[in-house]
């Protein structure tokens, strides 16, 4: 997994150090803590666990559709997440440079003030979609996945991974 | 606008109330109106999706598209079963009192006995009452009930919002935007009007079953004609306990209910909650046995079909009828057709008492079998249907949220999860504490079924306003198996531990004085003597 933390246009919020969110009463610090970052992992695999070349699972959503891949992430160094969130995962099998997926969406995530993962945003169902794919098709692809996520005032932070899809 | 879909109903009932002695309580439930959705799971990898539908237009603009995972059977419903299903299981809430009576004096404070009560009556609360072209695969077309439907597939949203346009469908032009994912993943749409025959009136709930081991709804298609807050009423029934599966989790802040007023804002409770847990979190207002809620749309051997056909007058077959078949709207709007009312006499009044009308009742046609069968293909066979399914879950699962429609990025889905506890009260109680000194109403102090306790800053208008708090108590992300991973836990957000301070001799401590107190009451009774 490779963080890296990117800026996404210009913000006039963060440059004053204010993002304008309304503040949720005794939440955990999540706007103030660290430096910006970005951890994501399939979505049955614990944070930090996932190496390289692991078996990204994929499958057929319950409720029909094209098949996806979950996944969870955790944002540390953005603020105002909770008043909204830009996600991007985008997905390319590197050995034929094959566009997998490109899954925009907006969220609001949640600030976490128990667990392992207390003081920063999490985003816990984020769906990587294979519109147009099928399963076989998928079965032992390389994916490399990219995770960007932004805040209104487009201060975002990026990671990616790489694992081979595998059934459920 | 001319699609306005509410799929909602409204049911304002009274609140039970119960007050004596020492405790007056007032139970109060929750205002009902929602968009309601029944989905029932069985053994066999099957779903069926009931969806309430109510509409206020014109007939001709009555339109509706939704999209399922998989070919559905298409069927009529009815209202009974959401009507009995909302009625069990309403979240009510009751504020209990206990009141503490002291007189003060320079000894300390003295606990003694209350005044005696006025003749029932502590407490006055309000009730609280208050939606061909090469692109499209048409799979199959049929009337169900008061509706002409198609269900069909598309590679194309713009084509597929055309075609259906074109075969009469009132539907907007961004429809096809919020079509998009759903034709990309290929999914099925279900498209239904109102047979020319038809009207708003003779709108009934649709049923669909098809093949899905989880329960969804497109909810992405709802924000075309959302209205702000819209409230989503969701009722599973199945093996276990249903959960949000992409979707998060709330268990509500009992002290951000407003207790002294009814508990009215609940809805904005669960408003605010959601949002806290970034817009898309369900509550869970009831889980528990199907078996222990006493609901019964039909009942075999109640009415006898046979000898209803053969019933020679119409006022007694509608009698039998209206006495044996669980009333609904479809029920209503059904009983004139076959057994019209007299010239001048609106249904209503004729349903209502239709042995009023008996002497002068003269149908010149009567059909009893004709109107037997009738009977049987528009209410008894879904009735039939929807106790089935009920009988053949064990377990019934209330979960309530509101959304926005910016907040309607994402399909809520459903999966059944047996690891939880598999009982979920809609009981809620929380009990005021009134100290009296002197007489007078000194302190009041609120606590919740949590065990936490929070001082009231002015007993003579209670209100929890001013209780610094968040609205979710615990947001959690649950899913099919486990007890899910809790996100954010109120208890460690807060300063919730709060002791009731009464303003006595030196403003001390009950809790502490207590030894004290009863030392004061021993030595006071004394000195009466």
């Amino acid at each position: 997994m490779i963080p890296r933390i990117v800026r996404f246009g210009t913000s006039l919020g963060a440059l004053l150090g204010a993002g304008g969110c309304a503040v949720q009463p005794d939440r955990a610090p999540c706007d103030t803590l660290g430096d910006p970052g970005l951890e994501i992992a399939p979505a049955d695999v614990d944070f930090g666990d996932f190496q390289a070349g692991d078996p990204l699972l994929y499958g057929n959503p319950p409720q029909g559709g094209a098949p996806y891949s979950p996944f969870h992430a955790r944002v540390t160094g953005v603020p105002d997440l909770d008043d909204g969130a830009s996600i991007t995962l985008h997905a390319v099998d590197p050995t034929d440079d094959a566009l997998l997926g490109d899954t925009p969406y907006e969220v609001r995530l949640v600030c976490a003030n128990v667990g392992d993962s207390a003081g920063q945003w999490l985003g816990t169902d984020l769906h990587q979609r294979f519109n147009g794919w099928t399963l076989d098709d998928l079965e032992g692809r390389t994916m490399d996945l990219t995770l960007t996520i932004a805040n209104q005032a487009g201060d975002g932070v990026e990671a990616s991974l790489q694992g081979v899809l595998t059934r459920m | 606008m001319p699609l306005t879909l509410l799929l909602a109903a409204v049911l304002l009932p009274s609140p039970a109330r119960a007050c004596g002695g020492m405790f007056c309580d007032a139970v109060t439930p929750v205002d009902q109106s929602a968009e309601r959705i029944i989905f029932s799971f069985d053994s066999g990898g099957f779903v069926d999706t009931e969806v309430q539908i109510t509409y206020s237009g014109q007939d001709d603009d009555f339109a509706w598209v939704v999209p399922v995972p998989a070919e559905p059977e298409l069927y009529v419903s009815n209202d009974a079963l959401f009507t009995a299903l909302a009625n069990a299981t309403i979240p009510t809430y009751t504020l209990q009192t206990a009141e503490t009576w002291y007189e003060k004096s320079c000894a300390g404070l003295t606990e003694v006995e209350p005044p005696p009560l006025p003749e029932f009556g502590t407490a006055d609360y309000t009730d609280t009452a208050d939606t061909d072209s090469g692109a499209i695969n048409v799979v199959s077309t049929l009337t169900v009930g008061p509706y002409d439907t198609v269900v069909l597939q598309a590679t194309d949203a713009d084509v597929l919002v055309l075609w259906l346009q074109d075969q009469g469908y009132n539907l907007p032009e961004q429809l096809s935007t919020v079509l998009e994912p759903y034709v990309a993943e290929g999914q099925y749409f279900v498209a239904l009007k109102l047979s020319s025959d038809k009207d708003t009136g003779d709108l009934t709930p649709l049923g669909m079953r098809y093949p899905a081991t989880a329960a969804s709804i497109p909810i992405q298609l709802t924000s075309v004609a959302a209205v702000p807050d819209l409230p989503i009423e969701v009722f599973v029934l199945g093996e276990s306990r249903a959960v949000p599966d992409n979707y998060l989790h709330v268990t509500l802040n009992e002290a951000a209910l407003d207790w002294f007023g009814g508990t009215a804002n609940y809805r904005s409770v669960v408003a605010k909650a959601a949002d806290e847990a970034g817009g898309q979190a369900f509550a869970t207002d009831f889980v528990g046995p199907t078996a222990n809620l006493g609901v019964r749309v039909w009942t075999e051997g109640v009415l006898h079909e046979e000898e209803l056909a053969a019933e020679p007058d119409p006022i007694r077959w509608l009698n039998v009828v209206l006495g044996a078949v669980t009333a609904s709207a479809q029920l209503t709007a059904f009983l004139p057709t076959v057994v019209p009312p007299p010239d001048g006499v609106d249904a209503t009044s004729f349903l209502a008492c239709p042995d009023c009308y008996a002497e002068d009742y003269v149908f010149p046609d009567w059909d009893p079998a004709a109107a037997t069968t009738a009977l049987d293909a528009a209410i008894l066979t879904p009735l039939r249907a929807q106790q089935a399914r009920l009988d053949r879950s064990p377990t019934l699962t209330r979960l309530f949220t509101t959304m926005d429609p910016s907040e309607m990025t994402a399909d809520p889905i459903f999966v059944q999860n047996a690891d939880l506890p598999q009982e979920v009260s809609a009981t809620h109680v929380a009990t005021q504490h009134l100290t009296y000194i002197d007489g007078a109403l000194s302190s009041l102090a609120l606590e919740t079924a949590e065990g936490i306790t929070y001082d009231i800053a002015d007993p003579a208008a209670p209100s929890t306003e001013g209780i610094d708090k968040p609205s979710a108590m615990v947001i959690s992300d649950l899913g099919a198996t486990g007890a899910g991973t809790v996100l954010f836990d109120g208890t460690k957000a807060a300063k919730y531990a709060a002791e009731v301070t009464p303003d006595g001799c030196g403003g001390q401590d009950l809790g502490a004085a207590a030894p004290l107190l009863l030392l004061g009451a021993g030595l006071l009774r004394r000195r009466r003597r």
